[in-house]
């Protein structure tokens, strides 16, 4: 995402020094993008619609960023939730089909991940978040705004899901 | 760690490992170099393509953005067909199938509808979404039985104490409001707040019908003998614009004005919208009512791929079980 998008998409130019907020956005958006975008094409299962995901996450951010308290948390939550409502999106267009991947995978990761991508989408995104964030359930819900408690069983039901489907 | 552990994190780290981050399209248009000559030779090929398969005019003509058009009672530019049943619906329909692995190349269950979904709420677990879709045909009602019997013969289904109660959910304030939020909908006089609810059939085990998503007040539990009529209406009209859509590539003036028309027959408390999501970036160009039943409303989807489109507007009609036209009320 270049400065000269930013500034398309906002009524704010991120080259503006007087801008509040420029270079804390700039060093953000830096440090999280590569890991960002990893996310929601874990949770999208398409690498195109990350890209979307991620972009439009922090140009909503942008526009508010001296309202934000805690930018990298915004962050992860709009990514979160925009890459739910993005699966939420796909199944309105009838579609389920993944994008096809840019390597050919190993045979067991390939199955692993057609598996991961036929479940319910708060599962798999609780999956994702846990297994490749690692975050503790705590935090999986504050991002996926439900209770722990919740969380627990949608990683449990996920985790119980992959294993009938990979197991034989 | 278990040996599915092992391998979902293993397979979450592999495919984050091919991960492309590339620079945004909407970025390269303002710059110069390669990069912009790339995306200048992509976009010169895409439209050389259109015009080779020989692309209607509707199609080049509908890149409009049009606010959200304004009709009247007799929608100019569609055809009143559109919100009816016909058999090239339902064989368009049929054509979509879901698709099971990356490539395609298994073909999978007809895809489900909106008005098709069933949340199941079971006693000691969190609900889980299913679909009717494999248990009946497009021509056929969904009945009370078919609610129970998909609800508790899915693979998660836990031990079922009880009898199952067939229940009506409306969708909370509050998670409408965070649809509206997320952008998703866009709606031209701003969120109503007297939204028809939605009406996702829920089903609980001598329990109430809640779950994160549905409201407790209104509840209204319902018996066997459950009217379905509102839920067949809204797949009625969901197969027939999701058809229209997918045999006539509508500009978006006529999915607005489509939408519009559908929303009259299912009454003004239904919300009537648009899509508030980014238009995609490749292939789109072809609009596309939607008929959500789980928010109650209408609205106007702003990209679908083009070779979606193609390969959905001329199915195999001798392939699809024969059917009769089916009016949205039913007759």
């Amino acid at each position: 995402m270049s400065p000269e998008w930013i500034e398309l998409a906002t009524d704010r130019s991120p080259n503006d020094p007087l801008a509040p907020g420029t270079e804390e956005f700039r060093v953000v958006y830096r440090a999280e993008l590569p890991r960002l975008v990893r996310l929601a094409h874990l949770i999208t299962g398409s690498n195109s619609a990350a890209e979307d995901v991620v972009q439009d996450a922090f140009v909503a951010a942008y526009r508010q960023w001296d309202r934000i308290d805690d930018p990298r948390g915004y962050i992860y939550r709009a990514v979160v939730n925009r890459s739910r409502s993005h699966l939420r999106r796909r199944r309105l267009e009838l579609s389920t089909t993944l994008d096809q991947p840019t390597v050919a995978l190993p045979p067991e990761v390939d199955e692993t991940w057609e598996v991961l991508n036929r479940l319910p989408a708060r599962r798999r995104t609780a999956l994702v978040l846990r297994y490749y964030l690692d975050l503790p359930v705590g935090e999986i819900a504050v991002l996926m705004d439900a209770r722990p408690s919740t969380v627990r069983s949608l990683i449990k039901r996920g985790l119980e899901s992959l294993r009938r489907r990979l197991e034989p | 760690m278990t040996d599915v552990e092992r391998r979902l994190r293993e397979a979450l780290e592999t495919v984050a490992s091919t991960t492309e981050i590339a620079p945004r399209p909407e970025a390269i248009v303002w710059q110069s170099g390669p990069e912009r000559r790339r995306w200048t030779v992509a976009a010169a090929a895409f439209i050389a393509t259109l015009l080779a398969v020989g692309v209607p005019a509707v199609f080049l003509a509908s890149t409009d953005r049009d606010p959200f058009p304004v009709v009247s009672d007799v929608p100019e530019g569609i055809d009143p067909g559109w919100l009816l049943v016909e058999p090239d619906d339902l064989a368009v329909l049929d054509a979509l199938r879901a698709e099971t692995g990356p490539g395609g190349e298994r073909p999978g269950p007809r895809r489900s509808l909106i008005s098709e979904r069933v949340w199941c709420l079971y006693p000691t677990s969190p609900g889980s979404e299913v679909s009717v879709s494999e248990r009946i045909s497009l021509v056929e009602d969904i009945k009370v039985d078919v609610l129970v019997e998909v609800c508790t013969q899915t693979d998660t289904t836990p031990a079922l104490p009880g009898t199952p109660t067939v229940c009506r959910g409306v969708y909370a304030e509050s998670a409408y409001d965070a649809w509206v939020e997320s952008g998703e909908i866009i709606i031209p006089e701003g969120p109503t707040g007297a939204a028809a609810p939605g009406f996702p059939v829920v089903l609980g085990w001598e329990s109430d019908c809640v779950s994160e998503q549905l409201a407790t007040n209104p509840q209204v539990t319902l018996t066997a003998d459950l009217s379905l009529d509102l839920v067949n209406l809204v797949r009625h009209l969901e197969i027939a614009v999701t058809g229209a859509a997918y045999r006539n590539c509508l500009t978006s003036a006529q999915a607005g004005a489509l939408a519009e028309a559908a929303r009259d027959r299912l009454g003004d408390g239904w919300i009537l919208g648009r899509s508030g999501m980014a238009p995609s970036q490749s292939g789109t160009d072809c609009y596309r009512p939607v008929v959500d039943l789980q928010f109650g409303a209408v609205y106007v989807l702003e990209r679908r791929l083009f070779e979606e489109h193609e390969s959905a507007r001329t199915p195999d009609l001798g392939t699809g079980a024969p059917v009769t036209t089916i009016g949205v009320d039913g007759r």
